[in-house]
């Protein structure tokens, strides 16, 4: 006993000064310096800002691949607008309908999405219950969080059909997410924007870097979208009526001249990207005016394409290029112009703009049987672009002079032409022309690499 | 090897002599006997014995030798004096009058070699263990007049011996300077090899302070089983890459846990590298040059589960203790000295093709495609047929200039004693230019101890700077440029580019390329500890490590090709900045004492430590060089920087029991906290036990006269891997890459998955041991059997694209075993006074297998990891050779004839060794020492002739004209019914020798045979004669010669066996010639 309490003491003590400090604290160490806790990020009204930019910044730097000119580039290759002058494996295969499912650049495409989502699904988990964060910024936040998530599924479903449909960011659900229905995504497409309709402000937030830009969504562009949604769906009312009050708003005009539609201060522009790189410009720019002053341009438009354009059409003075290669004329997109940042007219990626608004609400109307409502507004089009008004009368004439209006005016922008000619049912009719079409093709392959993470998850058919 | 040194002091016939008169008149004064011995170079210990006694008479000549002119002095003092030659040291003991009863109680003192005594000491005798007293005595009640005890101190060797209670003994313990008994340094305390449960292989300072290069890692190579050291590259400074029981973790890093004097080194191994890169490789400088190889005392290193579990989730891969000197005990200043001075060179590497056979190969390759060899086919064809220019002296022909200092003083009383050293190493490279690595240290170790010893303090520190000035590529890839390029000047001595407007490499103007490393390390280290009682003793540490970097790269314009890579043709100046500390503080509490019939020994401990990692780097760009070396008007100017936080708690314990110093058990605990797990996951429990039974104490081997020492010992046990970045387990935020945000805002984006369940990798591990000696241990053999199991391996699980991010760190059911036989054959079979050889052998058959790994086939890492094989184990092709017909290189195929496919995969032999061994022998004849060490390691390496290939296929040209290479490529097919090692030449892409190229990269000779025999170094001493040095005035002085890497015998191409990258500078051939001094 005598033995005992002589060393106790000396045992005891180390025991001691480890328990009084208590063996949480001990080990809690901050988080490296370059990162912030979720906890952090949704602590103020700057920090939740800046979760916001990161989003934007992630859709534009990632050049080409969902965002930034890749949807654009992909899907114009796949439908009838471009092709690509050389033998190149990941973009050559939208263009001949060989899209293995491990290809690089569908991979890409599908991956930048989820990512976005999931970076937006992080923000919606994070804002509500932070304290830090003042309601008007978190209801906008929320509306521009729930406008993004819309457009991206948005893409989802025209390009791959029924996705998965994550809405959280808890990634041990996600990673097992099976495919829901077309439907079910287009439903979710809509809901969120009616939502995003109601949170978002009329106004523009203010650009400290470039006051009056357009670069995050209001609740025009949150309309402007719904109103494309609701056109896709064949709900012809609601997308007449969510145009219209696009149309209405004073805010946007077309530019009458076509060489200031993409640019930075455009008053057509609903809503823009700008870039983030300083010495870059759009990814557009980059991809069609590349190669040009040197040899041969990589991506040119189709023959078939340039012979539709009207005699003295403007578009395609303005918004078209002509290169001699090896005696060939090659004609290239040229709706952005600028390869690199020049510091003055900046070019900004445009997302949403009033022209397709008014060739929404002609379509809408058209199908509604208002006639002269659908003549008149394609006819505004036509007119910005020096064309005398359409001749056609009837219902069909009218409808076929809105898909001509359409290709010919959205031409290499977001998809248009390849996601028209898959809801209107002129896929087959228009691409069987080209060597490998199969219906099929309409749908663009799961990547492999989800199919790997996914087990049981179905391929589309055909692939 | 039974080769404890002891002196054992039996005093019988003397202690009968009567006291001896001594008178105030007679004639000497003893102090000033003493003072005429010390002046013959002895070291007197223990001088209060002579406390008054003042005066004796001497009989013999103050000349005499001291021997008998100290036993004249002692005649008839009951003290008794001790005389060492080999470190000239004097101890005094005394002697104590017999007593007569049989059951009088055994008394008797234990002293150190100096007369010290020895506190602590165990003492087995009778019916009773005991521990000796602050003063070194002892007391056992005894029932004879003569009893056996066994005495052990730790580091002492376990002494038996008959005593007689009638008389009063001093035992005097001399140190065991080698072998079982010698004291090494294990986890929180000291052990010997003896009574040591666990694998802990300890490898004395001696043996690594002669190293050339004065790197530690470089003394450890070959020395220590289970210890894999490969240089990547022959840089000075260069990391080394290093393992300890093999490749444990998949992709959580497998890094050794430093610890100098206890203290975590807070970067392991290497740095952040900076941008640029530079000229020693990806690994960048090492972390561990800071430690001068002349002030190292031991360094030990821990792999089992019975030593290494106290260091918890940091000792996955096996702890290395290294130990630096400390003062002794002692009253007279010591001074070292040692000085040495060499040259290096690089080790030989295959030659280039001359400009004949070049130009050749170029037109043979472009007539192989059916074109005709023209100089736009051929632009090389432009420049002079008939020049040809050995780039080796451009690039690695130079000769390294090497030179070490250092100088090292000592001394102090027995209370309060210190050692101090001040190194300096600086060694130039091959590469040309004024290119060079230099190391600065200071070092301090300061040690205090109460008057009753009770209380001890430890101080020490040790500070470094390195300096490098180094290019910022290794130039030896350069060599390859086309061997007839236009001279590197023209004709107005402007360097130039291009010739016949084709541009090649100019080799001399990239040594504007330049890379300008400081590297400033701090160690500070604090101990202090307190005997409570008899038994227990608390102590308290508290340690820091500091390392600032500061690296900077310039990039100047003249150093890069006009219009070449750099887009705003501007010159460049790179920068970076890292600090690492770490601090650890530690109280441990020790309990040592008798319980049942065994002594126990007792630890109990508590630990936190804190590292903290910055690191900034920034890169400005100059329009004209002028600019960039005045540092004005950059044009622009980028930066960035990060700050890591690593948090570390823990509690352990260890008990020690030893029975007899025959049945031995360690058991050991650890509870571990670290900062990079998740809430709920930071703590884990680590344990082990340890088994050993010494057989050759039991009586029926007791005293063989073959088998001198025999154990077995067994041990098992869990350790763990947290070695993760830090906050990986969080769901974090980071800055967005752009360099212009969105909007004004820099942007913030989710980079990490949250895995709140992440905890570390566990590691079981079993080990058996046999120990064996034989004739008096003049033989050491020991062999033993380990596994390791790592579960729960930490790997990036991709979660698919839908979950948002490519991927979380998860903890996954995958097994790795690593499993090892490591023999160690230790002799001393020569040890007389004219010659000595001492050898020893060690041999490591390692064994890494991915035993499971669910769902490896839907992972990303399908075709990098093949279960049932080495982690290093990568799939591809298997070559058969080259078509004599065709000319291409033929694969095997599921269907003959076709092209190999994914279903035609096989496992590639992995670059795992084999084995690898080492045998160092050490010759002393006289005055002479010789010195080898050999290093055989048979394993596979990475094809250098691949490697090249992956830059640049045989025949094709190249960008900037690095077209060329080595002879070996000259065995290509050149016609039908040739048989070639390599195919045939070809140009054109998509060709089908192309796409069999393409093939050959992806196939099995990715690895060929690397195995190695290399003499890694051979060191000859010739020590001065005693009367020399005496005249002199030194105590001892050695002049040496050294070299390392002497001698290689490979049959691998190209390079080094060892850096196996025929980019890399191989290692290089040094030869020293130095002084070493004592006095």
């Amino acid at each position: 006993m005598s033995l005992l309490t002589k060393w106790l003491p000396g045992l005891c003590l180390p025991a001691l000064v480890f328990l009084l400090s208590g063996c949480r604290q001990l080990v809690r160490a901050p988080l490296p310096e370059n990162e912030m806790s979720i906890g952090a990020v949704f602590g103020s009204d700057a920090d939740a800002q800046q979760a916001m930019a990161g989003v934007y910044v992630t859709m534009m730097n990632n050049s080409r691949a969902a965002f930034n000119g890749g949807i654009s580039l992909d899907a114009g290759l796949s439908a009838d607008e471009l092709y690509c002058t050389q033998p190149y494996a990941p973009e050559d295969s939208f263009q001949l309908f060989k899209l293995p499912p491990s290809n690089m650049q569908n991979t890409r495409i599908f991956n930048t999405i989820y990512e976005l989502v999931y970076f937006l699904n992080t923000m919606l988990a994070g804002l509500p219950g932070s304290s830090g964060v003042s309601a008007p910024v978190k209801a906008r936040l929320e509306g521009e969080v729930l406008f993004n998530r819309a457009l991206l599924y948005f893409y989802l479903v025209n390009l791959y059909g029924g996705v998965p449909i994550a809405l959280t960011p808890k990634y041990m659900t996600n990673t097992s997410l099976q495919r829901a229905s077309a439907d079910s995504v287009n439903a979710r497409v809509i809901a969120d924007l009616q939502k995003a309709v109601l949170l978002l402000p009329e106004e523009y937030i203010s650009d400290a870097s470039d006051p009056g830009a357009r670069t995050r969504p209001n609740q025009a562009a949150a309309k402007a979208l719904l109103a494309r949604v609701w056109l896709y769906r064949g709900q012809w009312d609601s997308a007449e009526a969510a145009a219209a009050n696009v149309i209405g708003d004073p805010r946007y005009q077309l530019e009458s001249d076509p060489d200031s539609v993409f640019l930075s201060r455009s008053r057509e522009a609903i809503w823009q990207l700008q870039p983030v790189y300083e010495d870059k410009a759009t990814a557009d720019g980059y991809a069609y005016l590349k190669p040009a002053p040197i040899g041969r341009p990589l991506y040119v438009l189709t023959t078939d394409l340039l012979g539709s354009m009207e005699a003295g059409d403007e578009r395609k003075l303005h918004w078209t290029h002509s290169l001699v290669y090896k005696g060939q004329v090659l004609v290239c997109p040229f709706k952005y112009k600028l390869l690199a940042d020049t510091g003055t007219a900046m070019e900004y990626e445009m997302v949403l703009r009033l022209a397709e608004q008014y060739l929404i609400r002609a379509e809408a109307r058209a199908r509604q049987g208002e006639l002269s409502g659908a003549i008149s507004d394609v006819n505004v089009i036509r007119a910005r672009a020096g064309l005398a008004p359409t001749p056609a009368m009837t219902q069909t004439d009218i409808l076929d002079a809105i898909a001509h209006e359409r290709r010919i005016e959205l031409f290499t922008e977001w998809g248009h032409r390849w996601l028209d000619l898959k809801r209107t049912g002129q896929a087959t009719t228009v691409l069987q022309t080209k060597t490998g079409w199969d219906p099929h093709d309409s749908l663009y392959p799961i990547p492999a690499a989800e199919l790997l993470a996914n087990p049981g998850m179905p391929q589309n058919p055909g692939y | 090897m039974r080769k404890f040194v002891f002196a054992v002091l039996l005093l019988s016939g003397e202690l009968t002599i009567a006291q001896r008169q001594v008178r105030p008149d007679a004639t000497c004064l003893i102090p000033d006997v003493i003072k005429k011995v010390e002046k013959r170079g002895y070291f007197i210990t223990s001088l209060d014995f002579f406390k008054g006694l003042p005066r004796v008479d001497i009989r013999e000549p103050m000349d005499a030798p001291v021997d008998r002119l100290l036993k004249d002095l002692l005649r008839g003092l009951n003290l008794r004096a001790w005389i060492s030659d080999t470190d000239r040291t004097i101890t005094f003991g005394r002697l104590y009058p017999s007593s007569s009863s049989r059951f009088t109680e055994l008394r008797c003192r234990v002293v150190n070699e100096k007369g010290q005594p020895m506190p602590d000491a165990t003492v087995m005798g009778g019916r009773s263990i005991v521990l000796t007293d602050k003063d070194g005595w002892f007391h056992i009640p005894v029932q004879s007049f003569e009893t056996r005890v066994q005495i052990t101190v730790t580091g002492y060797g376990a002494l038996s011996i008959s005593l007689s209670n009638r008389e009063v003994d001093t035992i005097a313990l001399t140190p065991a300077a080698k072998g079982l008994d010698r004291v090494i340094v294990n986890a929180f305390g000291v052990t010997t090899q003896r009574l040591n449960t666990g694998s802990v292989f300890n490898v004395q300072g001696s043996d690594i302070r002669d190293v050339p290069s004065g790197h530690v890692l470089d003394g450890l190579a070959a020395r220590v089983p289970g210890f894999y050291d490969r240089v990547p590259n022959g840089v000075p400074g260069t990391a080394h890459i290093t393992t300890l029981g093999g490749q444990h973790s998949i992709v959580s890093g497998n890094r050794i846990y430093w610890l100098l004097d206890g203290v975590p080194l807070a970067a392991d191994g290497s740095f952040n590298p900076i941008e640029t890169g530079t000229a020693q490789g990806m690994n960048g400088a090492g972390s561990l040059n800071f430690i001068p190889a002349d002030i190292v005392g031991s360094v030990s290193l821990l792999k089992d589960a019975s030593a290494t579990t106290i260091y918890g989730s940091r000792a996955s891969t096996g702890v290395v203790l290294i130990t630096l000197k400390a003062g002794k005990p002692g009253s007279v200043l010591h001074w070292g000295a040692n000085f040495n001075m060499g040259v290096g060179r690089a080790l030989h590497t295959s030659r280039m093709i001359g400009t004949t056979q070049f130009l050749q190969m170029r037109t043979e390759a472009v007539n192989n495609d059916g074109y005709t060899a023209d100089i736009s086919r051929v632009p090389e064809l432009k420049w002079d047929k008939n020049r040809q220019v050995d780039y080796q002296h451009f690039t690695t022909g130079g000769t390294a200039r090497i030179a070490n200092g250092s100088l090292t003083l000592s001394g102090g009383s027995p209370h309060v004693f210190f050692l101090t050293s001040a190194s300096l190493h600086r060694e130039t490279t091959v590469f040309p230019g004024s290119t060079s690595d230099e190391r600065r240290s200071l070092y301090g170790n300061l040690h205090v101890q109460s008057g009753h010893d009770r209380l001890e303090l430890i101080l020490s520190a040790l500070y470094t700077w390195e300096g490098n000035h180094l290019p910022i590529d290794d130039y030896t890839g350069d060599q390859r440029l086309a061997p007839n390029a236009p001279p590197f000047y023209n004709a107005v001595g402007q360097p130039q580019w291009s010739g016949q407007s084709l541009s090649f490499l100019n080799i001399p103007a990239l040594g504007g390329n330049e890379y300008f490393g400081n590297f400033y390390t701090l160690v500070g280290h604090m101990k202090l500890s307190y005997q409570l009682g008899k038994h227990i003793s608390i102590e308290q540490n508290l340690g820091y490590n500091g390392i600032l970097t500061n690296e900077r790269a310039l990039q100047p314009l003249s150093g890069q090709a006009p219009g070449g890579q750099s887009p705003l043709a501007a010159g460049i100046i790179t920068q970076q900045g890292n600090q690492y500390t770490s601090t650890i503080v530690q109280t441990i509490s020790r309990w040592v004492g008798q319980v049942g019939p065994g002594m126990l020994t007792g630890l109990l401990g508590v630990e936190r430590q804190g590292r903290v990692t910055s690191s900034s780097a920034q890169m400005s760009s100059y329009i004209t060089d002028a600019q960039m070396y005045s540092n004005l008007g950059a044009t622009k100017n980028s930066g960035s920087g990060n700050q890591l936080y690593y948090r570390y708690a823990a509690a352990f314990a260890r008990v020690d029991y030893d029975v007899s110093n025959r049945y031995l058990l360690t058991a050991s605990w650890r509870r571990d906290g670290s900062s990079r797990f998740g809430p709920g996951n930071q703590y884990g429990n680590f344990w082990a036990v340890g088994l050993g039974w010494i057989f050759s104490e039991e009586s029926f081997l007791h005293e063989n006269s073959i088998l001198s020492y025999g154990k077995v010992r067994a041990s098992m046990g869990t350790t763990g891997n947290d070695q993760i970045g830090d906050g990986q387990y969080a769901e974090t935020y980071s800055a967005a890459s752009s360099n212009r945000g969105y909007s004004g805002m820099q942007g913030v984006v989710p980079v990490t998955l949250a895995n709140t369940h992440l905890q570390w990798e566990l590691n079981y591990r079993e080990e058996v041991a046999l120990e064996l000696g034989f004739f008096d241990n003049k033989i050491q053999f020991s062999v033993a059997a380990s596994r390791n199991q790592s579960a729960n391996q930490m790997i990036y699980k991709s979660v698919g694209p839908v979950a948002g991010l490519p991927g979380v760190l998860s903890n996954e059911p995958i097994k790795v075993i690593n499993e090892a036989l490591e023999f160690v054959l230790e002799t001393n079979l020569v040890s007389t006074k004219q010659w000595c050889w001492t050898s020893a052998a060690t041999l490591t058959i390692p064994r890494n297998v991915l035993q499971s790994w669910p769902g490896l086939d839907n992972s990303q890492y399908a075709s990098t990891y093949v279960p049932g094989h080495s982690l290093s184990v990568i799939k591809g092709y298997h070559l058969i050779g080259v078509d004599p017909g065709t000319g291409n290189y033929v694969f095997k195929t599921a269907v003959a004839g076709g092209a190999p496919g994914l279903q035609d995969m096989v496992p590639i032999a992995g670059t795992d060794p084999r084995f690898y061994a080492g045998w160092s022998n050490r010759l002393k004849f006289g005055n002479w020492e010789l010195d080898l060490l050999i290093d055989w390691r048979r394993q596979n390496g990475f094809n250098p002739l691949l490697v090249l290939g992956r830059d640049n296929a045989p025949g094709r040209q190249a960008p900037s004209q690095l077209s060329n290479g080595p002879v070996e490529w000259l065995d290509h097919w050149r016609n039908p019914g040739d048989h070639a090692k390599q195919q045939r030449l070809t140009t054109t892409p998509g060709s089908g020798t192309d796409s069999a190229w393409l093939n050959y990269l992806q196939s099995d000779a990715w690895t060929i045979d690397a195995s190695f025999i290399r003499c890694k170094s051979f060191d000859i001493f010739y020590s001065l004669p005693c009367k020399v040095t005496k005249k002199l005035g030194l105590r001892t002085c050695k002049v040496y010669i050294s070299a390392q890497n002497l001698w290689t015998h490979s049959h691998f191409p190209i390079t080094d066996p060892e850096t196996q990258d025929p980019k890399a500078l191989p290692p290089l051939r040094t030869v020293v010639g130095g002084i070493k001094i004592n006095f």
